[in-house]
């Protein structure tokens, strides 16, 4: 144990020389314990190691981190691959589902979504079903979506059915070689300014329509 | 719509709703929903698709339209004719003034009533 300094003495140092590169062992304080002293070297030694360690530790991590960024590209690009196939057939599914998903309700909505303004949606999503079923792409749909597809078609054939039954009731083109002929109880529809050839008669009386302000029977 | 692709269309149909029938082939529900497509597509865009199938003056509410009085329109008497843009008061003073066409036929011009 080193006897206990006085706080009377001082000891002025005034250096000549540079100061030595101060070393692990060099920075051992001469009034620790010796001990303390080893633990200090070792603990130096260690940081030195630990220290001299990390670059090659961090070459380790990055080409770890190479490695893990290659393969994760690999299972993009088969990720990316499924995905564009997948996303191919979600398209496909799509207009495909446009026409399975018909329920009872649907039919109507069907006829007229057909109707309306959105044709040409519903003209490319079934111009994709028959590229479909005709490709061999697909199968066929589910067999419970069948009846669904049945009844909207049909439905769409009764309409197609009663405006031919309609459009039975006025033959002819109007023109002189083929004039219009109006089927007995049915009426010609017309909308001014018009003017009206009464073919194979010189004159005509006229009758207006008892059933309103619209009517007029013309007869020979 | 021409006839024959229309009862094409029927005798599909009616394949595809009989019980117990072989069931349609993809090919089969092709061909149907082809006939369908080239139905649709044949038909201006943006119109309402059953109204375009509608024969003009054969229904009240698509009548026949014509702004060509030299050019007159020939129908078959006797018959019933409704005129949807004019009223019975404005009808009849017009139905006196009948002419005869270039063949000797009957001929009338009729124009929708001053608006105001």
């Amino acid at each position: 144990m080193p006897p206990p300094r006085s706080p009377e003495t001082t000891v002025t140092v005034t250096p000549t020389h540079p100061p030595p590169t101060p070393s692990p062992a060099s920075t051992r304080r001469p009034d620790l314990d010796p001990s303390l002293v080893a633990l200090n070297g070792v603990l130096a030694v260690t940081s030195l190691n630990s220290n001299a360690g990390q670059p090659a530790r961090l070459t380790n991590l990055t080409q770890s981190n190479i490695v893990a960024n290659v393969n994760r590209s690999a299972q993009n690009a088969v990720s990316n691959q499924q995905a564009h196939s997948q996303l191919a057939l979600t398209v496909l599914g799509k207009a495909v589902n446009n026409v399975q998903n018909l329920g009872p309700l649907e039919t109507r909505a069907s006829l007229d979504a057909l109707t309306q303004n959105t044709l040409a949606q519903e003209l490319a999503d079934l111009s994709a079903v028959i590229a479909a079923l005709g490709g061999g792409g697909i199968g066929p749909a589910p067999a419970p979506r069948w009846p669904a597809i049945i009844r909207a078609l049909l439905q769409l054939a009764r309409e197609i059915d009663r405006i031919i039954a309609g459009n039975a009731r006025l033959t002819g083109n109007g023109t002189y070689e083929d004039p219009y002929v109006v089927a007995s109880g049915s009426r010609f529809y017309v909308k001014a300014p018009i003017t009206l050839a009464f073919y194979g008669a010189a004159t005509v009386n006229f009758q207006t329509d008892p059933r309103g302000a619209l009517g007029v029977q013309t007869k020979i | 719509m021409s006839t024959p692709t229309h009862i094409n269309v029927k005798q599909l149909l009616s394949q595809l709703r009989q019980p117990g029938a072989t069931p349609p082939s993809p090919a089969d529900i092709s061909n149907l929903l082809a006939q369908l497509l080239a139905l649709l597509e044949s038909l201006p865009d943006g119109k309402n698709v059953l109204d375009a199938l509608k024969k003009p003056g054969a229904w009240h509410d698509k009548p026949l339209a014509t702004s060509t009085p030299d050019v007159p329109i020939y129908v078959k008497p006797p018959c019933a004719i409704d005129f949807e843009n004019v009223p019975s008061d404005a009808l009849l003073p017009q139905l006196q003034n009948v002419g005869t066409d270039s063949h000797g036929f009957a001929q009338v011009t009729i124009v929708p009533p001053l608006k105001g």
